[in-house]
This record gives C-alpha cells, structure tokens and sequence, in this order.
C-alpha cells in the first residue's frame, strides 16, 4: 500500500453530512474514502486542461507569470504582410479593419 | 497615477495584423506609452482578436499570440461574473442594449463597467462614446492626454 501521511482538516458540518450520507448509501467505505476520491477528481479537473485553458483562467486572476520586460510591441508574427491581408481579404471580402470589426458585431 | 485602461480589439489587430493601416505608427505608440500603467482586453475582445489572427494568419500563430498577449506584464483577461440566472444576464444585458448599442458591443461594456476600467481605448469611438461608464479615447487622443 502506497505511504499516506495524516492531514488533519477541518469541515463544514453541513458538508461532513453529506459525506456520511455517501458512506451510508454504500457508495465509499469511510469518510477517508470519499475526501481522498473528490481530491482526485478535483486534481484530474486540472490536470486535463491544456495551456490556453490554464493561462486564461490565470489571467482572468491576475496570476499568470509573466515574461519580465515584455511587452505588447514585443508580440511578433512570423507571417508576412502580403500574406495576412490577402487572406483577410479572401475572407472579408476587404482589408479595412473598421469594416471587419463592424461586421464581426454585426453591426452592418 | 494609477489607470485601468482597457483595449478594443481594433486597436490590437492594427499593430499585429493591419501595418499598413495609417493608425499603425501611432497605435504601437500608444501600446508602448501604455505600458506603465494596467491594461486590461475583456475576454470577448480577446477572442475576437484570436479569430482574425486565425483568418489573417493559422491556428498555431493565432494561439501563440494568444499566450503571449496573457504574458505581457501589466495586462491581463478581465471577465463579468458568471450569471447566477439567464433571465438577470439578459436583463443587465438590455439595460446596455437600450442605450443603442448592438449586442455584440453591450457584451463588451457589459464587461467593462463589471471591472471599474477608468478609459477604453478603440478606433471606434462612435460607437461607445457616450453608451459607457468610462472615459472613450482614441489611441491619438489618450496620447494626447496622457503623455504630452
């Protein structure tokens, strides 16, 4: 068996209810049983989500490290000019960006 | 000075995908000027940005720009909370609407006032000048305001 250390917490009442009522209906052995389970869900949570997923979140916190003295004029794209605005233009049938934002708010 | 300034995503895509917009010179000026104080892209805008570099660019680039917009110091996501019910999100949502504004923009203000943003920035100023609880500049003209 693999080594477990003792880790004492404290818990609602309300919610320790609720764990025994799943001990009760037969769904886990003892309240060790449920605790250690929800923590593994919770860890699997987070653990299936991929970069953007995490970054976002951590953003959206403040929380994300970031690069020391980088910047939004730092930001590059390896693409060149022609190729954005012609594909830009494909698609919107224009390269004027008032235009675009206008129609992606469908605002026309 | 402290200031929460928020980004329109035209302001964005002219300085990654639109160089030879005539705004470009001044929109990267504006992005460096900013850099001391927060800036802050409501996650609508982000998106919204995420799919033009998708159109004007690939997947891959779009996604790497997306990461590293999240890693500029002095910038990050800003949200409105998850709606307790639909009914009061649509609710909130039509109050914004009824000052003449398309939904797609109310989502945006929306945002906006749920975050104490003190200016937002756009090249499109019409259309939020007077329909929202912040100062409404261009880049040229918080430039002007700002720095000089």
């Amino acid at each position: 068996m693999p080594e477990s250390i003792l880790v004492q917490v404290r818990i609602p009442e309300k919610l320790l209810k609720k764990v025994e009522k799943l001990c009760k209906e037969g769904y886990y052995r003892s309240k060790g049983e449920v605790i250690i389970d929800a923590i593994r869900h919770l860890l699997e949570r987070y653990e299936q989500k991929d970069e953007i997923e995490k970054l976002t979140e951590l953003s959206i916190l403040g929380k994300v490290p970031k690069k020391k003295s980088f910047d939004l004029t730092d930001i590059t794209i390896d693409v060149d000019e022609d190729t954005i605005l012609k594909n830009i233009s494909e698609y919107f049938g224009t390269e004027n960006i008032d235009e675009i934002i206008n129609r992606l708010r469908r605002r026309l | 000075m402290t200031q929460l300034i928020a980004i329109d995503t035209d302001v964005l895509a002219i300085a990654y995908l639109f160089k030879r917009d005539k705004r470009y010179k001044i929109t990267m000026e504006f992005l460096k000027e900013s850099a001391k104080f927060q800036r802050i892209i409501t996650l609508y805008n982000l998106l919204e940005l995420y799919g033009l570099l998708v159109i004007g660019t690939n997947v891959q680039i779009a996604r790497k720009v997306y990461i590293d917009l999240l890693k500029v110091e002095n910038m990050r996501i800003i949200t409105h909370e998850l709606p307790v019910s639909w009914g009061g999100f649509a609710k909130d949502l039509m109050t914004i609407i009824n000052r003449k504004v398309h939904f797609s923009d109310a989502l945006i203000i929306y945002t906006i006032e749920s975050n104490d943003v003190d200016v937002f920035v756009t090249w499109n100023k019409k259309h939020f000048e007077n329909k929202i609880n912040c100062i409404v500049l261009t880049p040229e003209e918080w430039l002007e305001k700002y720095t000089h």
